[in-house]
């Protein structure tokens, strides 16, 4: 076998598993948070975003995190934000629990109860009339809860079976 | 009648959650008083959570804490850590749920405490999982820098990152890869946690601790991949950077046998200052015929009976 014949027979290098957006897509991204939530652009200003090159995840971490050399098996880069791309509005339950308390737009605000049946992933009632849709971020007496997805009168709890809290 | 009279067929099983010290008598030597760590070992371990500063306040949380255990004790030395009673668990709390506190042995506390990382340092957590040690290292950084968290067990990443996530931590990369292959290219790094994989005879006072003594031909297996392990972390710091070597096994061959396979041209042990009221054990100078490298004795060994903690082991290197 020539070594011609070998180099051809070579396997492309992997691609990188993340990828850091670039300056226009961040911007576009915060953009679309604030317009949604809004959360102003400036409470990421020391975050970074990285995109997963398959899943095509959105990931939040510090702005000091670099690509890692390749053959490494990345596995989370800091904090998931988007899973579904190109729904800024659904963002994750981790995003919501940290930054929650700075969103202004899309918010409902429950009492305890509401809190207590939330965190249960039970659905909650809401207040935003019959035309009302889409995502909102939860929030009751301990802070911000989880996402909520509103379907007709009530909002449905997005909150992950794993962090489920029963009643005791 | 008859028959009641007979001793049982089977010996009445020791309760699994039960220890003994059967298997620690080879460390007789090396214990200072021994009736008070048999006495320990065989205690229940006192839970311990902390608070989460990336959720809130820590004074509040430790509000929602007491009401949630009144009987609660603030650790002296850990700002935002409490003790429990053995029997209550904090992981069916809604505060551990939201990620308000987070549930960790007491000993287990030290190691990212004496590797004290900086915020917007590099850090490499070696064996990261559950991610208990990173997201403590995480909040100490500020949620600044960047930790990278290696774990080579695929199927403990999931643990990890669900740890992480809960608590809010987000300048962690999560790696699955094997320890002591790491490229160079991943480093230098400012600090490294090597928290090594061990026989565990340190836990035996947890519920689902370790209850029995390794065999000498597992451990010599353990041995030989902790040393690699410790010379990996510290080829991946940079001269002057600190790596953290911790195991919570009392066993000299994987704690002090295993400083000593280190140059000391390559790396010098540094001595640690325990906080006021925590007793520690220096590093033991020879063990079974083999004398160790001097300055193992700066490393500390953590006693049950010392202060009402599993067994742990932590040594402070500087690269040189």
């Amino acid at each position: 076998m020539s070594h011609d014949s070998a180099a051809s027979d070579a396997v492309a290098p992997a691609a990188p598993t993340f990828v850091r957006l670039s300056v226009e897509e961040r911007a576009a991204l915060l953009d679309a948070i604030e317009i949604i939530y809004g959360i102003a652009p400036d409470a990421f200003d020391d975050r970074s975003f990285w995109q997963h090159s398959t899943a095509e995840t959105i990931w939040m971490t510090s702005l000091e995190a670099f690509a890692l050399p390749e053959g490494l098996e990345v596995q989370a880069m800091g904090m998931v934000l988007l899973r579904v791309p190109g729904q800024p509005a659904n963002v994750s339950n981790a995003f919501v629990r940290r930054y929650g308390q700075l969103a202004t737009r899309s918010v409902l605000d429950v009492d305890g109860d509401g809190e207590s049946a939330f965190l249960d992933r039970q659905s909650v009632p809401h207040a935003e009339g019959p035309d009302a849709k889409g995502y909102r971020i939860v929030r009751g007496p301990s802070g911000p809860l989880g996402r909520g997805l509103v379907q007709g009168d009530r909002i449905v709890s997005q909150v992950p079976k794993s962090l489920r809290v029963r009643p005791s | 009648m008859l028959d009641r009279m007979q001793p049982p067929r089977h010996p009445a099983r020791r309760p699994a959650n039960v220890s003994t010290v059967e298997h620690l008598e080879r460390y007789r030597p090396i214990v200072d008083d021994w009736p008070a760590f048999s006495d320990a070992c065989q205690r229940p371990l006192p839970r311990v959570v902390w608070a989460n500063p990336l959720r809130g306040d820590i004074e509040a949380i430790g509000r929602r804490i007491l009401t949630r255990c009144p009987d609660a004790v603030p650790l002296n030395w850990y700002p935002g850590g409490w003790r429990l009673p053995p029997k209550v668990k904090p992981g069916n709390w809604p505060e551990y749920r939201m990620g308000f506190v987070h549930g960790q042995e007491e000993a287990a506390l030290w190691p990212v405490g004496v590797l004290d990382p900086q915020p917007g340092e590099r850090v490499l957590d070696l064996c990261a999982a559950p991610g208990n040690k990173t997201a403590q290292m995480a909040i100490r950084m500020q949620d600044r820098g960047v930790i990278v968290a290696n774990e080579k067990r695929w199927d403990r990443l999931a643990s990890t990152r669900h740890n992480l996530e809960r608590l809010g931590v987000s300048n962690t990369t999560v790696v699955c890869h094997d320890g002591l292959h790491l490229p160079d290219e991943l480093g230098p790094f400012d600090r490294v946690l090597a928290d090594v994989p061990c026989s565990c005879e340190g836990t035996g006072r947890k519920p689902r601790g370790q209850k029995r003594g390794a065999d000498d031909k597992w451990r010599w297996t353990i041995v030989s991949t902790q040393i690699g392990l410790l010379r990996r972390a510290l080829q991946l710091t940079r001269p002057g950077g600190i790596v953290v070597y911790a195991t919570c096994t009392y066993a000299p061959e994987e704690n002090e046998r295993v400083l000593d396979s280190v140059w000391p041209e390559f790396a010098a042990i540094e001595p640690i200052t325990p906080p006021a009221g925590v007793t520690v054990a220096p590093g033991i100078p020879e063990w079974d015929g083999r004398v160790f490298r001097e300055d193992v004795r700066h490393a500390c060994r953590f006693w049950p009976h010392h202060n009402n903690t599993g067994g742990f082991f932590v040594a402070r290197l500087r690269r040189l």
